[in-house]
């Protein structure tokens, strides 16, 4: 018995929960988002999610924190209001902002941002990729008016595996 | 009761120390295999799924408990779920298997059908009325005895269940009568799940035997189909009844007379909206206890059940606020019971009944004004058959000759109000007419508070009704066992319950306390002026209790669950404590992968706690210990399990009902079971 407990005592938490799914499905985005010719001009060498809103466990988003994707670093920053916007290159949006999301969007216009919800309905509000839940498995949609108003070029390996809003 | 207290002390014991050496040896094996070196941290495992692996991983959601798809956290009242992943894993046979493993669920079984009890609530004679049985949204529960069969009389091969919900509470303010203590909904799998040929057979102790065959497919997205067929054949063991103990009878041995079988079959097809569902099922057992006087040992008492359904459902999501679904059924339901009745000369009596109805339901959800999402529906059933016969086979002469029919409707609203974020109101309430009853109206309440993200806190208040069905009402067998009560009046039933449910690090964590208060509930009770049984309102019955479930996942995908029930229902007149009602309930599973995916061991524990039987004595308490060794993909499409029940071969009964001359009716002791699964 002593044996048993003190493996147990000592083993680390494997248990994937819903949001860190959730983030490790926003960190692969990254791997297919192309975004516009002279993006990350100026030694700009980081992909910057900002999260705003709450509505998902607060550290949801730091797991993947400096991975690398498409050879830039992964980088990750809480945002308390929408005017640093433009130093995001994708932004998850709370469930929390369900209410304003036609607003925010609004704000955003044609800037390259990836956006990225988990609330249903924002697909069709203008966010660009909205995840969603489906036989108990994490599934997404994707806004293509919404990515191309973005200027945003997205891999037909994502768009394969999405349900697609037009 | 020291005596009693004793053998429990040594069967822990017992079990404890044998637990301790199986998982000892299953680390043993798995580090002698893989090595002490520590796992590579399980995020970074994450962040190398490919987005494909990702779409594949589960996160837990619930639909029963509101009729449409929520996070546990968020359902109105008390969920377990149990996945298909955990019936392969623990080898559970039959839903009754998978019942009796869930936090304040108990089980009885006479050697014929299993009866469930859950808050303390299990009298004799009742035929599982107090909980509805739905198979995807489909009401089970025949229209004669209101019976959710739950053995292996229960129509689906549990092979075929992709995932169980039980919901805890009543729930008549979506779903009427019978949703009493709490529902379980039965979510099949589609032919996508299979995607495949599966042949299966298995083979136990007792000269138990089944196979089974599925076809399952999905077509361009359009078209689903799932065809499947199983048969069951078991030859039962020789059992002894001290009460039978003479010469006359055998010395109390019941030899040859414990045999059962099934048929079954099921069809779920899907093309584009539309849901065509169909089940049926024919099951045979010899009864062996001689229930109702009838005589020992002989292979010429046993019942056939024989239930089939259609369902045809349209659903529709309009746009992403509404949503609409319409369905159409029909169950068919017989029963053929032959008693062999000992005075002699011997009569063999025959009991017969016929339940035939169909029904509609609509149903339409709808999101407004942004923070209100509503639900409502409305239900008719016509059971244009209930008939009951009981007649001598031998004389003709009849006893009883009930035809009837009757009618049912119900509508219903639930408004899910979201306050704040943190803060959902769920409000209920359904009215139902009956043909043969007044109507009935039951509200349900919940007030949902998620202080933080990880914390659930949810104060229930609900009522429900369940009408006499019936046989309670209009069954009698000339007046020689038992006799009718057509004055019965519905029994109703009101209940508060707090629940709490944690999220912390690999944990998960839910507590809950309840009081219920029932009036009016149909008991078999004895008339001691003629001495037949009879079905009568018991004044009232209250039962209060708790509920503590702690369940982890640890490294190496190790999960382990443990519960623990304390509950006590007793007579509020007489204060006296229910029969069949255990105080205490603990249950326990443990999974332990050995070789990774390829093999893997899964314990159950289950202590279900003495239970006062008719006569006023007791019926011990038990710990059952089952062991699930389960090996997947050694071959390519071979799946293979072998599983020891009641490993410690542990004698125990349950109390019986009325109709039995024993006090306790003995379970199986040890027993086994080799199932092999083949895909191609």
């Amino acid at each position: 018995m002593f044996l048993f407990s003190n493996q147990l005592c000592r083993a680390e938490s494997q248990k994937f929960g819903e949001y860190e799914v959730k983030a490790a499905f926003i960190y692969n985005f990254a791997k297919f988002v192309t975004w516009p010719e002279g993006h990350f001009r100026g030694g700009k060498n980081t992909i910057d999610l900002c999260v705003y809103g709450s509505g998902f466990p607060e550290h949801t988003f730091d797991y993947f924190y400096g991975k690398t994707a498409q050879g830039y670093t992964f980088k990750t920053k809480k945002l308390k209001n929408l005017s640093y916007i433009n130093e995001c290159d994708m932004l998850f949006i709370g469930s929390s902002e369900r209410y304003q999301i036609t607003q925010i969007i609004n704000t955003l216009k044609d800037m390259p941002i990836l956006t990225v919800g988990d609330t249903e309905g924002f697909g069709q509000k203008g966010v660009i990729i909205n995840l969603y839940i489906e036989d108990n498995k994490v599934k997404f949609e994707i806004n293509i008016n919404a990515a191309k108003k973005a200027g945003l070029t997205l891999s037909s390996q994502l768009l394969k595996l999405a349900r697609i809003i037009k | 009761m020291g005596v009693r207290q004793n053998i429990f002390n040594k069967s822990l014991k017992k079990a404890i120390l044998l637990s301790c050496f199986s998982v000892f040896l299953t680390f043993f094996i798995y580090h002698f295999c893989y090595g002490w070196e520590k796992e590579e941290d399980p995020l970074s495992k994450l962040a190398g799924l490919k987005l494909e692996d990702l779409m594949k991983l589960e996160v837990e959601t619930i639909y029963s408990a509101s009729k449409f798809i929520q996070k546990t956290t968020e359902a109105p009242s008390y969920v377990s779920i149990i996945t298909s992943s955990d019936i392969k894993r623990y080898g559970y046979r039959t839903l009754a298997d998978i019942i009796k493993s869930l936090s304040g669920f108990y089980i009885s079984h006479d050697r014929n059908y299993h009866y469930l009890g859950v808050r303390g609530f299990s009298p004799p004679g009742d035929y599982n009325t107090r909980v509805l049985l739905l198979i995807d949204g489909h009401r089970i529960n025949d229209n004669i005895y209101n019976t959710a069969y739950i053995g292996n009389e229960f129509i689906l091969d549990v092979d075929l269940i992709e995932r169980v919900e039980v919901i805890r509470g009543p729930s008549s303010s979506i779903y009427g009568s019978n949703a009493f203590f709490g529902i379980i909904n039965v979510i099949t799998k589609k032919g996508k799940d299979i995607n495949k040929m599966e042949i299966s057979g298995e083979a136990g102790s007792f000269d138990t035997y089944k196979q089974r065959l599925t076809f399952g497919k999905e077509f361009n997205k359009d078209m689903d189909i799932l065809l499947s067929a199983s048969f069951f054949k078991s030859h039962g063991q020789s059992l002894y009844y001290k009460e039978f103990d003479n010469p006359a009878q055998n010395n109390g041995w019941a030899d040859g007379v414990d045999g059962e079988k099934y048929n079954s079959f099921f069809l779920n097809t899907r093309y584009l909206d539309f849901n065509l569902q169909g089940g049926f099922i024919t099951r045979e057992k010899i009864i062996p206890t001689a229930p109702w006087g009838t005589e020992f040992n002989s292979p010429l008492t046993n019942t056939t059940d024989t239930y089939g359904y259609l369902n045809l459902k349209f659903k529709k999501d309009i746009n992403k606020d509404t949503s609409f679904m319409s369905r159409l059924f029909y169950n068919y339901y017989y029963y053929d019971g032959n008693y062999l009745i000992n005075k002699p000369p011997f009569v063999r009596v025959k009991d017969q009944t016929w339940g035939k109805s169909w029904g509609t339901e609509l149903q339409y959800n709808r999101r407004v004004f942004e923070k209100h999402l509503i639900t409502s529906g409305f239900e008719y059933q016509d059971n244009f058959l209930q008939k009951q016969r009981n007649y001598d086979e031998s004389s003709y002469v009849s006893y009883l000759n009930d035809r009837r029919n009757s009618y049912q409707w119900g509508i219903f609203l639930q408004d899910e109000f979201t306050i704040f974020d943190n803060l959902i109101l769920n409000a209920g309430i359904r009215h139902d007419y009956f043909k043969f009853f007044h109507g009935n109206t039951s509200p349900r309440a919940a007030l949902i508070y998620k202080p933080l993200e990880k914390t659930a806190l949810k104060f229930l208040y609900g009522e429900a009704f369940r009408v006499p069905n019936m046989y309670e009402l209009y069954y009698n067998d000339g007046n020689i066992t038992q006799k009718t009560n057509p004055d019965l009046d519905p029994e109703k039933i009101k209940t508060y319950e707090i629940v709490l449910e944690q999220y912390y690090k690999n944990f998960q964590l839910s507590l809950s306390g309840f009081y219920y208060k029932v009036k009016n509930l149909i008991t078999l009770t004895t008339d001691v002026s003629d001495g037949l049984l009879v079905y009568r309102n018991i004044d009232e019955v209250e039962a209060r209790g708790i509920e503590f479930e702690v369940y982890a996942k640890w490294q190496y995908n190790i999960e382990t669950k443990i519960n623990y029930t304390f509950q006590q229902a007793t007579d509020k007149i007489t204060g006296r404590l229910l029969v069949n009602s255990p105080k205490h309930l603990v249950k326990s599973n443990l999974f332990i992968p050995i070789i990774k995916d390829k093999l893997s061991g899964g314990f159950g524990f289950e202590y279900s706690g003495s239970r006062k039987t008719l006569g006023g004595r007791y019926a011990g308490g038990a710990f059952i210990t089952n062991l699930n060794i389960l090996s997947q993909n050694i071959l390519k499409g071979l799946e293979i399990s072998g599983t020891i029940y009641n490993i410690l071969d542990k004698k125990y009964g349950f109390p019986a009902s009325g109709e039995h001359i024993q006090q306790v009716i003995e379970q199986d002791g040890r027993c086994f079971r080799l199932k092999l699964t083949y895909s191609f």
